[in-house]
């Protein structure tokens, strides 16, 4: 399948949907999917078989989120599956996308952060609740971060194999979805 | 004698400016301690060098508050550099605390007072005691503590347009340009104070091969929150949270820099952190990351070898060999990076019996005092 991950952030960027976000496109890419990303960003860290196209975070904001529509645009082709993660910047392109497209969107709630911002401002919210009105699915069950492994320490296999097997649940949950998307 | 000059009229100036801090410091409300070690040792072999400690003359005393009896850390300085210095580093400290897109807020000492007079200034913050030092916690503690510290920095990221208009007149932003043009100034003198020590002139033109090489993986990481000093003599433990002390050396740069900083300061002090962060970095972080980690190593381990070699004629007798020696042990070091190699125990162990019988009595006080090590 040919899946576009749309995300706000992306590695070298640590926190909110970056991780998930890369893990993410290089498990689906070792499963032969073929993955593009599009991110805010400047120098993204590859993952093989990952396409990543990067729309700069030091112009206007307005400037950015048309240069991020345009990217999305150009990257979603018709035979595409929409997943992007929450937050105003990609969810307001991903909506017009959506239209001029006429795609649904699978919406990913990585960013838990940005969900209780859209709830306290009004414009925000309006963006939120119009994307969700294009979405096929909404998926808040996110994997947890990996965890980390400290040298000096015993090897968390226990966190360890919690981890996987959300990815695992996480994944077929995904792929379930991408097989109904669009019907 | 080189070394007796300059180290002459280090104590001279030392001699005159303490006279006139501990006037001030009685008219602020504060009383100095008696011996102030910070001032003493190899301290004058940083003055007039701008990427160690700002170059400026300035002092860092320990004192008392007279009113509640607590200890304090006092900068003072009536040159106009040292000045300088010592107001950016408030700015810094000032900016730092408001940065708008952190993730993870930055701990520092608070500050007490700040007063000017009679043409000098005097910054007052607060002293944090530790109960423990970090080189005597036990070492898996060690290495949380340090990792903590080091995630601390990377919780602010500078890449929107908003944010780098935030930082960048305080705190100044460094690209892998800016870290090219420093190693490129650092091995000119280096080679112009040292043009015979031909290991060192090919170690360095191997490290700069390797950094331009690889320059794109150095700007991946920069816009990163990043302390150019973070060793343990900046660092201060209370109820389990690292503190960060001299924002004079916070910027904005590559994150790797403040790990490369603590990783080469560990060759010496605690081979088994140094070796267990490379490998939690390794492990943990991408390639791309562990990659950025050894460029910024080659840098400040460059950054290093130029201090030692531009001092070289500021010193003579021990101190002389102690330098010789250094610079000869911090080139094997800089070779095992490039190499990707761990570098013999024994060849450390070997350096700290010959570094240790070179130093000064005062160099022993001061060390014993920044890094609370005995």
């Amino acid at each position: 399948m040919n899946i576009v991950i749309g995300t706000p952030l992306y590695p070298p960027e640590m926190f909110g949907p970056a991780p998930y976000s890369k893990e993410l496109a290089r498990r689906l890419a070792a499963r032969g999917h073929e993955v593009s990303v599009v991110t805010y960003g400047r120098l993204p860290e590859s993952v093989p078989g990952v396409k990543t196209i990067v729309v700069s975070k030091r112009e206007a904001l307005p400037t950015r989120i048309i240069r991020y529509l345009l990217s999305l645009k150009k990257t979603v082709k018709n035979d595409s599956i929409l997943y992007i993660q929450n937050g105003p910047s990609v969810e307001l392109p991903a909506l017009i996308v959506s239209l001029i497209k006429r795609k649904k969107i699978i919406i990913g709630i990585s960013d838990t952060n940005a969900h209780t911002l859209a709830q306290k401002n009004k414009i925000l919210s309006i963006i939120e609740s119009a994307t969700r009105s294009r979405t096929q699915a909404i998926l808040s069950d996110i994997p947890p971060h990996k965890p980390e492994i400290f040298p000096l320490e015993d090897y968390p296999k226990q966190q360890m194999d919690a981890y996987e097997t959300a990815w695992k649940k996480h994944l077929a949950a995904l792929e379930n979805i991408f097989k109904k998307y669009g019907k | 004698m080189a070394n007796k000059n300059e180290q002459q009229a280090w104590d001279e100036y030392k001699n005159r400016e303490l006279k006139k801090a501990r006037r001030l410091a009685e008219h602020f409300g504060y009383h100095l301690d008696e011996a102030q070690v910070h001032t003493g040792g190899e301290r004058y072999l940083m003055t007039g060098i701008q990427d160690v400690g700002g170059g400026g003359k300035k002092l860092v005393l320990i004192g008392t508050n007279i009113n509640d009896g607590k200890k304090v850390v006092i900068k003072y300085s009536s040159d106009q550099n040292g000045i300088k210095e010592i107001e950016q580093e408030r700015r810094a400290r000032e900016t730092v605390a408001k940065i708008p897109f952190s993730y993870i807020p930055l701990l520092a000492p608070a500050e007490i007072a700040f007063q000017k007079k009679d043409g000098a200034v005097f910054f007052v913050t607060e002293y944090i005691s530790e109960k423990t030092p970090l080189l005597k916690q036990p070492i898996q503690k060690q290495f949380r503590i340090a990792l903590d510290g080091l995630k601390m920095q990377e919780g602010s990221h500078a890449i929107a347009h908003s944010h780098t208009k935030h930082i960048e007149k305080t705190l100044g932003l460094l690209s892998a340009n800016d870290y090219i043009r420093s190693m490129d100034n650092y091995i000119y003198e280096i080679e112009r104070f040292a043009p015979d020590n031909r290991s060192l002139v090919s170690t360095l033109a191997e490290a700069m091969r390797f950094f331009h090489e690889n320059k794109e993986d150095v700007d991946r990481y920069c816009g990163f929150l990043t302390h150019a000093d973070f060793a343990p003599h900046n660092l201060r433990i209370k109820d389990d949270h690292v503190y960060l002390l001299d924002f004079a050396s916070v910027h904005f740069g590559n994150k790797y820099e403040s790990w490369a900083r603590l990783l080469n300061y560990m060759v010496l002090y605690n081979q088994e952190i140094e070796q267990a962060l490379t490998q939690y970095v390794k492990i943990n972080r991408s390639k791309e990351e562990y990659l950025s980690l050894r460029l910024m190593r080659v840098y400040k381990l460059v950054f290093l070898l130029h201090y030692y070699v531009i001092s070289l004629h500021k010193t003579s007798g021990n101190l002389q060999l102690l330098t010789r020696e250094r610079i000869s042990f911090w080139t094997q070091v800089l070779n095992s990076v490039l190499q990707e190699k761990e570098i013999p125990s024994k060849k450390v162990d070997d350096f700290k019996k010959r570094r240790d019988s070179l130093r000064s009595s005062a160099e022993i006080a001061r060390q014993k005092e920044l890094h609370q090590l005995f």
